[in-house]
């Protein structure tokens, strides 16, 4: 198949109309999240910056927000990670392999890959943050020579609710990665650093000057982890987060994403520091 | 464009033919208040009247627009749907046509949004300038909305009996092309105009302590004021505020199936940012759970949020959403209360 030129695909009557993507693979990670493989039906590519997110569509059900968790490097096939919360989850979760969604995007302003090449990169994931920065660590990884240091700090609740183990276990092998991970509580076999992910910071070496720090987790992780890197003396205008914000349209008409003025559909959802501090509904 | 004279009579009458022929929408009295209807002859139009209950906005925003059409099944088909009928609305307010304009701003020239670009297109917009202020709660001299001097197909100024016609667009002077007792406006006929413009400017007087330009940076250092909290006591979250006001514009989007369970359509509808739902994310966790925040957030959105995305009032002074409130909240007081306690954290 032609692919379409990305401009041409988006130049639609409707900026609500979705484009119709196959799900081609499907992987339970745990017992609330799966993962999803994806193409779209015209072939084209989705031409997406890690960071940036999709509306999915399960017609007739609704409409979400979700994270592209694959990089761009990876080819024309791209990969959700979905936690079963509520109608459209639950309803991705029956569709089978074969099956249509609708995908409107990629939505929103990604990673600022530009500013963390010749940089150390310290990627900090909470959860289910993970998600979208797995999207980031494999850009890196596959641009490896691109960047400095890359140090990847995880956590999660327990280990039952750790994701990607498998790609993890690679990372964790490889002596151009410093990967390390946290649980706030221990089950039998887990072996690893317990406590919240800013107990990983004790035995980390961060060079302010040179380190971008990039963190996706929940509201207080943000707050903790955003202490712990201006305490290293990092500038606030090269800390990064993403944020999550309910959001219907994804595109700045609908209001629900707003920040006090800031559209987290648009104008993020990735951030730096520098421009939310001052946001008090931020919740920084 | 060249502007018009028209008696009165032959307007009314040129209105009387346009609505038995085309959809005519006016401002109706109906009960206490007044509505933008569908008409059947002039006459039915309202001779006074203060801004409509709802504004004129909603027939480019209605309640619930249907965006989409599908049909599932082996190939799931999908198309946009476009719904946009022709309609003439009259006697559309100064400080509403200010709104549209700030929608056409965000939903055309920002947005690309097909489905309001539509209805858009198919609608014509007859103005009719404010000649005295409609009641204490209007502020529109203040927010400098009472003047319009873009975005109308055509404006009529009402100067006893005849009425001044400002053309505004191609499509203003093609209607009026049809309508006969009408002449050229001569010097004369502007100068009768002035002189009524000159009239409207001395019974309007200043309601806000603020110039427009000057409530941004006010709501800015007045984010710590205790008068939200006290805001926050008395709102109801009720919602009637953003329902009325035309600048509102905020929306939920969902899906419906048809009973064959193999069609459907996704449609939109409005929502409002002074429920506790409208920030509340998967987890359970709202980003503006007190109201004191909403209040915030709504008269922040209005005086100051739009105008520094889209360097236009956001507020058009029309005074609709304190004439809706049940406990009197009033853009005007907030306003002047902030005002005159600047970035302190005390109220009155
Ligand atoms: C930018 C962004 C990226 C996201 N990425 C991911 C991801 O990669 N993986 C993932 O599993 N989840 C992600 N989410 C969260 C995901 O969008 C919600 O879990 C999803 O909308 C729930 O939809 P539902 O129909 O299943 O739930 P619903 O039946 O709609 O509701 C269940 C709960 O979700 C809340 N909710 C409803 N709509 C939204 C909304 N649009 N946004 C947030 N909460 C909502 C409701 O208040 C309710 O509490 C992301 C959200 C955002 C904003
Ligand atoms: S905020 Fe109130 S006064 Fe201002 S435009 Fe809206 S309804 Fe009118
Ligand atoms: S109308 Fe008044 S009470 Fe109702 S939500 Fe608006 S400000 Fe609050
Ligand atoms: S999701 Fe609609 S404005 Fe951001």
């Amino acid at each position: 198949m032609n692919p379409l030129p990305l401009a041409e695909r988006r130049l639609k009557p409707s900026p609500f109309l979705p484009d119709l993507a196959e799900i081609i693979r499907k992987d339970r990670l745990t017992a609330t999240e799966t993962l999803y493989r994806l193409r779209l039906a015209d072939g084209s590519e989705l031409g997406h910056t890690p960071g940036q997110f999709l509306e999915v569509s399960v017609l007739g059900i609704g409409e979400a927000p979700f994270s592209i968790s694959s990089s761009p490097t990876r080819g024309e096939a791209f990969e959700l990670c979905i936690r079963r919360v509520g109608d459209v989850t639950k309803a991705l979760e029956r569709l089978e392999l074969g099956s249509m969604v609708g995908v409107r995007g990629p939505l929103g302003r990604g990673f600022p890959l530009s500013t963390m090449r010749k940089q150390n990169v310290l990627v900090i994931a909470g959860g289910l943050g993970i998600v979208p920065l797995r999207s980031l660590i494999t850009n890196l990884i596959d641009e490896r020579d691109d960047f400095d240091d890359v140090t990847i700090l995880y956590g999660c609740k327990n280990p039952g609710e750790m994701l990607f183990k498998d790609e993890i276990a690679q990372w964790v092998t490889r002596d151009d990665v410093d990967f390390r991970v946290t649980t706030d509580i221990a089950d039998p076999g887990w072996k690893g650093n317990v406590g919240p992910v800013t107990t990983l910071f004790r035995r980390l070496e961060v060079h302010p000057a040179r380190t971008v720090p990039v963190m996706v987790g929940p509201p207080v992780m943000f707050k903790h982890v955003v202490k712990q890197v201006l305490a290293c003396g990092v500038p606030e205008d090269r800390i990064v987060l993403s944020l999550e914000r309910r959001m219907k349209c994804g595109i700045g008409e609908c209001g629900h994403c707003q920040i006090n003025g800031v559209y987290v559909c648009q104008d993020g959802p990735v951030f730096t520091y520098a421009e939310l501090k001052r946001l008090e509904e931020a919740m920084l | 464009m060249l502007d018009r004279m028209v008696p009165k009579a032959d307007l009314n009458r040129f209105i009387d033919r346009l609505a038995s022929e085309q959809t005519v929408a006016a401002p109706v009295a109906e009960g206490p208040s007044i509505r933008f209807q569908a008409i059947r002859a002039a006459h039915e139009i309202a001779e006074h009247y203060l801004p409509t209950a709802l504004p004129p906005s909603k027939y480019l925003l209605p309640v619930k627009e249907t965006l989409l059409q599908f049909r599932l099944g082996e190939h799931i088909e999908m198309e946009p749907v476009l719904e946009a009928p022709e309609v003439i609305v009259f006697g559309i307010r100064p400080c509403d046509l200010h709104a549209l304009a700030l929608l056409d701003a965000i939903f055309i020239d920002d947005k690309h949004d097909g489905h309001y670009a539509a209805r858009r297109r198919r609608i014509t917009l007859v103005g009719m300038e404010c000649l005295e202020p409609c009641d204490d709660r209007c502020f529109c001299h203040s927010m400098e909305t009472l003047e319009v001097h873009a975005n109308y197909d055509l404006l009529l100024t009402d100067l006893g009996d005849d009425v001044y016609v400002a053309v505004g667009s191609p499509k203003g002077r093609d209607l009026f092309a049809g309508l006969t007792g009408a002449r050229e406006a001569l010097y004369e006929d502007r100068t009768r105009l002035r002189r009524a413009h000159e009239a409207r400017d001395a019974a309007f007087t200043p309601r806000l302590d603020v110039s427009f330009d000057q409530l941004p940076g006010l709501l800015a250092e007045s984010a710590d004021s205790l008068l939200w909290d006290v805001l926050g006591e008395k709102c109801l979250s009720c919602g009637a505020c953003t329902n009325v006001c035309p600048t509102c514009y905020c929306f939920d989007v969902g899906d419906e199936l048809d009973l064959d369970l193999a069609t459907g359509r996704r449609y939109r509808t409005w929502d409002s940012c002074q429920l506790d739902a409208f920030a509340m994310v998967g987890t359970g966790e709202s980003f503006r759970k007190p109201r004191a925040m909403r209040v915030k957030h709504r008269l922040n959105r209005k005086g100051r949020y739009i105008m520094e995305r889209y360097g236009r009032q956001g507020c058009v002074g029309c005074g609709r959403c304190a004439r809706a409130c049940l406990v009197d909240i009033n853009p005007i007081e907030v306003f002047n209360q902030l005002k005159g306690q600047p970035a302190s954290r005390t109220v009155r």
